[in-house]
């Protein structure tokens, strides 16, 4: 069932990375007509600058071209030629272009346009202006280009000043393909979501009917990742926070950082490291210590940490490397152990890394931002939660088996106890009752025979009453003898049938029927001729305390006038039927009976038996119950 | 006049009991008391080395127990005379005794007034049994004549008697025929004895061997 849930998302994933959600990228790159200017702040103005101020400074931005975490504005300065809007008209189509800057997780970005009409256009985009203040609602960093003349070409001039490691890419796009692509965008991402919502789901049912904490790290880890994807990708401004500024990035280091942390617990929990590596688990620890108060300022992070914030964002992406490195050391070593489950853990992760440092190569200009590198990061992230989840259903698997075969130790163990404690109970027994009959059973005797002996040896002087009273007491003492006599006799025979040892099963059932109900005017009725000739010690034990006591239940409770009892072999199972014609009893309220049907149950399922008892007032009770005999 | 005397073995783990019989042997002119042994083994072993004319021989002793020593005594010497004085009073211990060739069966809690009567009638070739455990009386009817045995019953006593084979109490049996369960406990009395089945606990061992049978009738 988990299995084909799986392999349904799966080639979902699959089918819509290759034909139907990816969207292909219908823009046209426009990054390398820029020239570029490194200001400071408030240096000089946007008008000054399209007016032709420090133009001869602009130069052609190095082939890679990183910055961020600084307080400096970056200019970027191009004149684009009117071959590249072939559709632009001063008049008619006045939005038909758009230009768009592929990252929205930069600060502040400032864009001017000098069109046809001759004015400058001023649009401002970045995670330091509110939402919807946005020309184009959009959470990807997107501004219509204003109308042309035709044959003129078009003055763009940007700024950018952020905290964010960064590097600029610039797009232009028709508004046709913009639509459909934005369009496409929104079904990769429902896509997107809906699949970690659907594996989110999943696993916390999972984790639920397991109480395998593993599965809540796991959802936790899916969730800060996937946020950190959101953000990333520029959802956060756009659902998270339209009205105010500057959360994402406050709140994406965050999210790296619980990422980072939940992987940590879900890795060491899945691989079970506390045990099998428990250094490195105490390094992991550590880490994850060490990470978290880089998260706090920059979560509270209203105040203005300028350097700092570069250097506490780079301490947390190098931690998460190594967090990186972390698991496929873990998950390595672990496979190399013996864990199965840690080859999914390597695979997963092995995709998850690469689409990650594929997205860091991006980031880096180390590969041209084509849209799949784009969208890497978040590829990267569903296969891998795939991945994982199928290892956590393969954990339920794997997990169920063993529970399984503990059971049944467990089971066997306690079936083992229980009979020695069976044994060790009767053997004690049988010494209780020996002694019971041969010393105290044997004196009383003799006390008896001797009291006796006074009694015949002489005549009391029929005149003398006081000499009748001491014979008449001394009759009285041996009588009372006897009786004590017959109590440990029975008593004897209750605590061990030495019959059953003597004689055998068969002659010690119908003597203790005949013991129990004969003197009481009980009639019994018993067929054990089936019995076979060789039973072994403990079932022929178990066969006679289960009869012994139901036979005594009989006696106590149930005020009968019959009581019948046959015994039969029958494929290997001896079965036994006891029948009484007494009151009955009710098998719910009868607490006071219970002690004992459980025990003679219990008996009888340590040697694989069943059990079964029905009763009423009617027909009286009848109880039968199978013992296998090998 | 000379008296052919017999020699005597007591084999009992109590020595009070041991003496108790000595003491109680010792008028019997033609009895000597020329041993005793306090377990099992010992006894074999003394009814071997002395071959005495007679064992008073109790069932409960430690290792071999007496039923064995009486099984394997016989075996090897058939004459010998074997007096049980046990405290055992279940029939089952009887019947067994006897079936091995027990020659008595006296119960220790009487046997001071008894063993002399007991050695006495053992000496006349017959068989003594202590009057509490009553006469003993053979075992079933062989089975040869079971089925003429069958027809002595009438189509009621059928009735009933197959309802016993099928494991119905006098209660159920009596409500199935609309007979009081009196009535059905009488018709089970005349069954046993009709049968010549020996008290009325053999009686459903009886039905269900015969349960065949009863259906045809």
């Amino acid at each position: 069932m988990y299995r084909a849930l799986i392999l349904l998302l799966v080639s979902l994933l699959l089918s819509a990375c290759t034909d139907v959600d990816l969207p292909q990228h219908a823009g046209v790159n426009m990054t390398s007509q820029f020239a570029t200017l490194e200001l400071n702040k408030g240096e000089l103005g946007a008008e000054q600058i399209m007016a032709g101020a420090a133009s001869e400074h602009f130069v052609r931005p190095p082939e890679k071209h990183l910055f961020g975490n600084t307080d400096k504005v970056y200019w970027y300065k191009a004149t684009l030629p009117n071959t590249l809007f072939p559709h632009a008209s001063a008049k008619t189509q006045a939005r038909e272009y758009i230009f768009e800057i592929p990252y929205p997780l930069l600060d502040k970005v400032n864009i001017w346009f000098r069109g046809g009409d001759g004015q400058i256009h001023h649009e401002f985009l970045g995670t330091q202006y509110p939402f919807v203040e946005r020309t184009i609602k959009s959470a990807n960093l997107a501004v219509p280009i204003p109308a042309m003349n035709p044959g003129e070409p078009l003055e763009v001039l940007f700024s950018v000043n952020t905290n964010s490691l960064m590097t600029v890419a610039a797009f232009i796009w028709d508004k046709n393909d913009w639509q459909a692509h934005q369009q496409k965008l929104k079904m990769w991402y429902g896509f997107l979501f809906g699949s970690i919502t659907i594996l989110i789901f999943y696993n916390l049912f999972l984790a639920i009917s397991l109480r395998d904490s593993s599965y809540l790290y796991y959802i936790l880890y899916l969730i800060s990742l996937s946020m950190v994807n959101a953000i990333n990708a520029g959802l956060g401004e756009q659902y998270l926070s339209p009205n105010s500024i500057g959360m994402s990035t406050q709140v994406a280091l965050s999210f790296v950082v619980s990422t980072t942390i939940f992987g940590l617990l879900f890795v060491n929990r899945f691989l079970d490291v506390r045990h099998r590596f428990p250094r490195l688990w105490r390094a992991s620890i550590i880490g994850i210590v060490i990470i978290i108060p880089p998260a706090i300022p920059e979560l509270l992070g209203y105040f203005n940490m300028g350097a700092l914030s570069g250097i506490l964002t780079g301490f947390v992406l190098l931690l998460t490397n190594v967090a990186m490195i972390y698991y496929f050391v873990i998950a390595i070593l672990s496979y190399r152990a013996g864990a199965k489950e840690a080859r999914f853990v390597i695979v997963a992760f092995s995709m998850f890394a690469m689409g990650y440092y594929l997205y860091q190569l991006f980031v880096y200009q180390g590969v041209a931002p084509s849209i799949l590198v784009v969208h890497m990061l978040e590829i990267g992230m569903v296969i891998e939660g795939l991945i994982l989840s199928l290892a956590l259903a393969d954990r339920f698997h794997l997990v169920t088996e063993e529970k399984q075969q503990l059971e049944e130790v467990a089971l066997e163990n306690q079936r083992t106890f229980s009979k020695r404690l069976i044994q060790a109970q009767e053997a004690e027994r049988e010494a209780f009752s020996n002694t019971m009959h041969d010393s105290i059973g044997h004196g009383l005797l003799v006390l008896k025979q001797n009291l006796e002996q006074i009694t015949n040896g002489c005549q009391p002087d029929t005149s003398n009453p006081e000499q009748i009273a001491h014979f008449a007491a001394v009759c009285e003492q041996a009588g009372y003898c006897g009786e004590l006599l017959d109590d440990v006799r029975h008593m004897s025979h209750d605590l061990h049938p030495h019959l059953l040892k003597r004689l055998g099963l068969k002659t010690a059932i119908e003597s203790t029927l005949e013991r129990a109900f004969s003197a009481r005017e009980i009639e019994w009725q018993a067929d054990v001729d089936d019995l076979p000739d060789h039973v072994e010690a403990e079932r022929e034990i178990t066969l006679y305390r289960v009869i012994q006591e139901s036979l005594n239940n009989i006696l106590k409770h149930a005020d009968a006038s019959e009581v019948m009892l046959t015994l039969e072999v029958k494929k290997k199972e001896i079965i036994v039927n006891i029948k009484d014609d007494g009151q009955g009893f009710s098998l719910e309220d009868s607490t006071r009976n219970n002690f004992g049907l459980n025990t003679m149950k219990g008996r009888i399922t340590l040697f694989g038996g069943w059990f079964n008892i029905q009763s009423n007032q009617q027909s009286g009770t009848h109880l039968s119950f199978g013992l296998p005999i090998e | 006049m000379a008296i052919e005397q017999k020699t005597l073995l007591i084999a009992d783990d109590h020595p009070i009991f041991r003496e108790g019989i000595e003491r109680l042997l010792s008028p019997i002119k033609w009895l000597k008391v020329i041993a005793s042994a306090e377990s099992g083994d010992a006894a074999l072993a003394q009814i071997k080395y002395l071959k005495p004319d007679i064992v008073v021989l109790d069932l409960a002793m430690p290792g071999m127990d007496g039923l064995t020593v009486l099984q394997q005594a016989k075996a090897e010497f058939p004459e010998l005379v074997v007096v049980i004085v046990t405290s055992y009073d279940d029939r089952a211990y009887l019947d067994r005794a006897l079936e091995l060739g027990a020659n008595a069966y006296v119960l220790k809690d009487g046997a001071s007034g008894n063993i002399v009567k007991c050695l006495e009638t053992v000496r006349q070739g017959d068989i003594y049994i202590s009057p509490t455990l009553g006469s003993h009386t053979p075992e079933l009817p062989s089975l040869g004549r079971d089925i003429d045995l069958l027809s002595r019953l009438t189509e009621i006593e059928k009735k009933v008697l197959y309802a016993v084979a099928t494991f119905k109490t006098s209660k159920e049996i009596g409500r199935e025929l609309g007979l009081s369960y009196r009535t059905i406990q009488n018709h089970r009395t005349h069954i046993s004895k009709k049968l010549e089945i020996n008290g009325t606990h053999q009686l459903m061992s009886f039905a269900r061997e015969h349960q065949d049978a009863l259906l045809r009738y």
